[in-house]
């Protein structure tokens, strides 16, 4: 951690592995070896296919892996704290002032049959050590912050009599309960309208600018990314396979997985008819487990021997622009 | 069926949602929900119509009482000069061999337990098809949605989203329709993946003439899908035409609306001072 120490850092991730199993002898490694910092007020971007350890990763950063997922080695460290050394109150107090968390499905992650007003003013209590009143006036100041109309209506109401954008805008006011310094936001758009993600979009972008809040942004769509994102690191089969800011990454990609996924993107371009937009070939990666070599080879278009020894390791190839691919997509 | 008129003739269809139970002294009696108001368009053989449009915009509603999956208020649905409204029990089993549809989720539209052959060859049998149970038509129908005849031997369990959804693209396909209706049946996948579909779909069309009805709230899928576009909103087509016409200029706010509010990545980073580069805006 010499020279990556830097005073400007928030999140620094350190050579991470990430495996899965139930014995601890018999663990499959998902995440290998993954290397990641985000600058405080920056927004950082992670984008993959399903099951590229993008998620696995934002949850290792909570330490809220799901059942059977185990660090295997790796740093995470925040603000130059340890966060995998953390005691269980501190790492209670670390979630809940430090770190805030949104996830796809916000009707998931409220309980249906407690109002909005307990299920918030809960959360900031033990958060905030708050009295039940001034809890209370907080809820009302943050729902007003992401812009719901009425908050002390919204208050009284159940989940199921808010639209899945409202809903959202809830959980993003109880992850900023505590004014994090880093909110992360696993694929928060995912599951609503264009118009309605605009709008939070547009928030989330406020939150960083007001505040100078730090955003771990997941998604699949390079659409959301380009918005949103100063930096992008793109996943592949557990690793990084290219990162950079985003108009590099975006503009110019240089690993053949980034430049296949890029060209895939459904865009609001109409083709000539009898056209097909480009996909990227062979299936996507399974349950597999990671032998050695560059995990993208069997798809890439580029492909040759030597892919097979590649270390997977970033190699500079523009400012701050790096790629795990020696070949350069050529 | 005659090149010239439409496969498929939907007219006034109407879907209300009656809000029932108890009505409160001195409260007025709560509104009606009018799901589809009075929809009409024509499908002609070989063609794909996309239905955009947000949640609640009631695109769903049409597909699924085209399909008689839920029963509509008012309207036709013609199809082979049949009103597909009027059928009951065998007949109507009949007609929606020519009428198929997907749907979202690949995860739960597949028994788990089935093997992906069984799960082909059942949609097959249930539409009383002969040969059915030759292992040449699970094998026809896995070729034609690219997979491995191999997969036969699988269970959904084993296979990724993109994959799952070719299965119940085959199973769709077991009748031989004339007609595929796809309810947001690229939503859940990969963006590469949703590419992969459409690419399909369209391949499909090129190569039986099937014509398909395909529902999506993503502009940028049904752009390089649909022949013709329907934006609906609140229960309402709000406009209809050619997908380049309707994409391109197109004249009702809300369409406008809709467009302006898709992140297109070029048109972002221009907008935010990143990149000089001023092609590739459609």
């Amino acid at each position: 951690m010499n020279e990556h120490m830097n005073e400007n850092q928030l999140l620094q991730i350190y050579n991470l592995r990430i495996g899965f199993g139930t014995k601890l002898n018999d663990v499959n490694p998902i995440v290998h070896g993954l290397n990641l910092s985000i600058s405080r007020g920056r927004i950082l971007g992670l984008v993959g296919e399903s099951g590229s350890g993008k998620s696995l990763t934002c949850r290792s950063v909570m330490r809220l892996l799901p059942d059977g997922g185990h660090v295997l080695s790796g740093d995470v460290i925040f603000d130059g704290h340890d966060v995998l050394g953390m005691s269980k109150s501190e790492l209670l107090a670390f979630r809940s002032t430090q770190v805030g968390m949104i996830f796809q499905d916000p009707f998931s992650s409220l309980n249906p049959t407690r109002r909005i007003g307990s299920q918030m003013i809960e959360a900031l209590r033990t958060a905030l050590s708050l009295s039940k009143k001034d809890a209370q006036l907080r809820a009302l100041s943050l729902l007003e912050q992401v812009d719901i109309s009425n908050p002390s209506a919204k208050l009284r109401m159940y989940p199921n009599e808010l639209s899945g954008g409202m809903r959202q805008r809830v959980m993003l006011a109880i992850a900023l309960g505590a004014r994090p310094s880093l909110l992360i936001a696993d694929e928060p758009t995912t599951a609503l309208d264009t118009t309605t993600q605009a709008q939070i979009l547009s928030l989330l972008r406020r939150v960083r600018d007001d505040d100078g809040t730090s955003i771990l942004l997941v998604s699949h769509d390079f659409g959301v990314i380009a918005e949103m994102c100063d930096d992008v690191a793109v996943m592949y089969g557990g690793f990084i396979v290219e990162s950079g800011p985003i108009e590099e990454v975006y503009l110019r990609p240089r690993h053949p997985y980034t430049q296949a996924l890029i060209a895939s993107v459904p865009t609001l371009a109409i083709p000539e008819r009898g056209y097909r937009r480009p996909t990227i070939p062979g299936p996507p990666l399974g349950t597999l487990p990671y032998t050695s070599g560059c995990p993208f080879a069997s798809r890439c278009t580029f492909s040759r021997a030597e892919c097979e020894d590649v270390s997977m390791t970033l190699l500079p190839v523009g400012p701050s622009h790096t790629s795990a691919c020696p070949f350069g997509g050529e | 069926m005659s090149d010239s008129g439409p496969v498929l003739s939907v007219s006034g269809l109407t879907k209300i949602y009656r809000r029932r139970g108890l009505r409160l002294p001195g409260q007025p009696r709560p509104a009606d929900l009018v799901a589809v108001d009075s929809v009409s368009f024509d499908l002609a053989a070989g063609e794909i119509i996309g239905i955009a449009g947000e949640s609640g915009s009631g695109k769903s509603t049409v597909v699924k009482c085209v399909a008689r999956l839920i029963a509509a208020d008012e309207g036709e649905v013609v199809l082979g000069g049949v009103n597909l409204m009027s059928l009951k029990g065998s007949e109507l089993r009949a007609a929606r061999k020519s009428l198929q549809v997907v749907f979202q989720d690949p995860y739960s539209s597949l028994n788990p337990r089935l093997q992906i052959g069984a799960a082909i060859r059942e949609a097959g049998l249930a539409h009383g098809i002969d040969g059915a149970r030759e292992p040449r038509f699970v094998n026809d129908l896995l070729d034609r949605v690219r997979l491995p005849s191999s997969y036969a031997a699988r269970v959904p369990r084993d296979l990724s989203g993109g994959q799952r959804q070719r299965v119940a693209i085959a199973r769709a396909l077991a009748p031989n329709p004339q007609i595929v209706i796809a309810d947001e049946a690229v939503s859940a996948l990969d963006v590469s993946v949703q590419t992969e579909i459409v690419n399909l779909f369209l391949d499909l069309r090129d190569q039986t003439g099937v014509s398909i009805i395909f529902v999506s709230h993503q502009l940028p899928v049904l752009s390089a899908l649909a022949d013709r576009l329907i934006v609906m909103k609140s229960g309402r087509i709000v406009e209809s035409g050619e997908t380049k016409k309707v994409l391109r200029a197109p004249e009702d706010d809300y369409t406008r609306a809709l467009l302006a509010a898709y992140p297109d990545p070029h048109k972002a980073l221009r907008r935010r001072g990143l990149s000089a580069e001023g092609a590739n805006d459609e």
